[in-house]
């Protein structure tokens, strides 16, 4: 049984990797709290429909190969999700930073709690399908 | 390289910028009263410390790193005392441009980021349990 197929947990998977990468561009703005000139981003809001288009057009997308013989071809791992520009930030430093480690760390921690949720809520449906397995196997 | 690894790396490379940061400001309190020897001398000169944004080719983000560390160009301080040895003819002594209120409170800046990228880490490695954790 692929769990991926269940549109639940392919849901989930895209909001944990949505989630991770957000992690990532907002350690970004983190670690950059103190260079000149550095403007923080974001990720776009996850939502499901954009998700699924995407997830459309990056099938078939690389070089198709008709041999065996023939090199896969390296194709630089593009993220799905798009990273917007902070455009209206709560304030500029004097040397052009705009990063205000307040907000940073506040998205950091809504972003760990919807990680837990995410989590919790697979978990929740996996005893789901344990329950429909029944304990007797 | 997974996004939350990826993550850790970017936190790490805060982590040392901000900790060569520390290093260049203990360097200015300890120089503090560093004078010169002899008439016509320079006292030592505060340095500072810049940061760059770099992109790191091996994991593909962007992670922060020590642009350079130059020197101060502010004008020294002037102290009189007639019987230091590099006193010039009206007694006075060049002193380093260095405040100590300053470099506390470039201190306290520092400390401040370093904690932001250490809470971050948590907040990954958090984020990785949780996930780890769904086997169980």
């Amino acid at each position: 049984m692929d769990l991926n197929k269940l549109t639940l947990f392919g849901l989930m998977k895209g909001q944990l990797g949505w989630l991770g990468r957000r992690q990532e561009v907002l350690a970004q703005n983190v670690a950059n709290s103190d260079t000149p000139g550095y403007k923080p981003s974001d990720l776009k809001a996850f939502d499901f429909p954009d998700m699924v288009k995407r997830q459309q057009m990056d099938q078939g997308r690389g070089l198709s190969t008709t041999s065996p013989m023939h090199f896969a071809g390296t194709r630089a791992q593009t993220s799905p999700f798009a990273e917007v520009e902070d455009a209206a930030p709560y304030e500029t430093s004097p040397n052009g930073n705009a990063v205000v480690l307040e907000e940073q760390m506040a998205k950091l921690g809504e972003t760990q709690l919807q990680h837990r949720l995410t989590t919790e809520l697979y978990r929740k449906h996996i005893g789901l399908i344990r329950i429909a397995i029944g304990k007797n196997q | 390289m997974d996004d939350l690894l990826r993550t850790l790396r970017i936190s790490a490379s805060g982590m040392k910028a901000q900790g060569t940061r520390l290093r260049v400001i203990s360097e200015n309190v300890a120089n503090a009263d560093s004078l010169p020897t002899q008439p016509g001398g320079l006292p030592y000169q505060r340095k500072v410390v810049t940061f760059r944004n770099q992109l790191d080719q091996a994991i593909g983000v962007n992670t922060v790193s020590v642009d350079r560390i130059q020197s101060d160009q502010s004008e020294f301080d002037r102290r009189y005392d007639p019987s230091h040895p590099a006193a010039d003819a009206n007694g006075y002594v060049l002193a380093p441009n260095i405040s100590t209120l300053v470099e506390m409170t470039d201190m306290r800046e520092a400390q401040r980021s370093y904690e932001a990228n250490l809470n971050v880490i948590k907040s990954s490695k958090t984020m990785l349990q949780d996930t780890i954790g769904l086997m169980r």
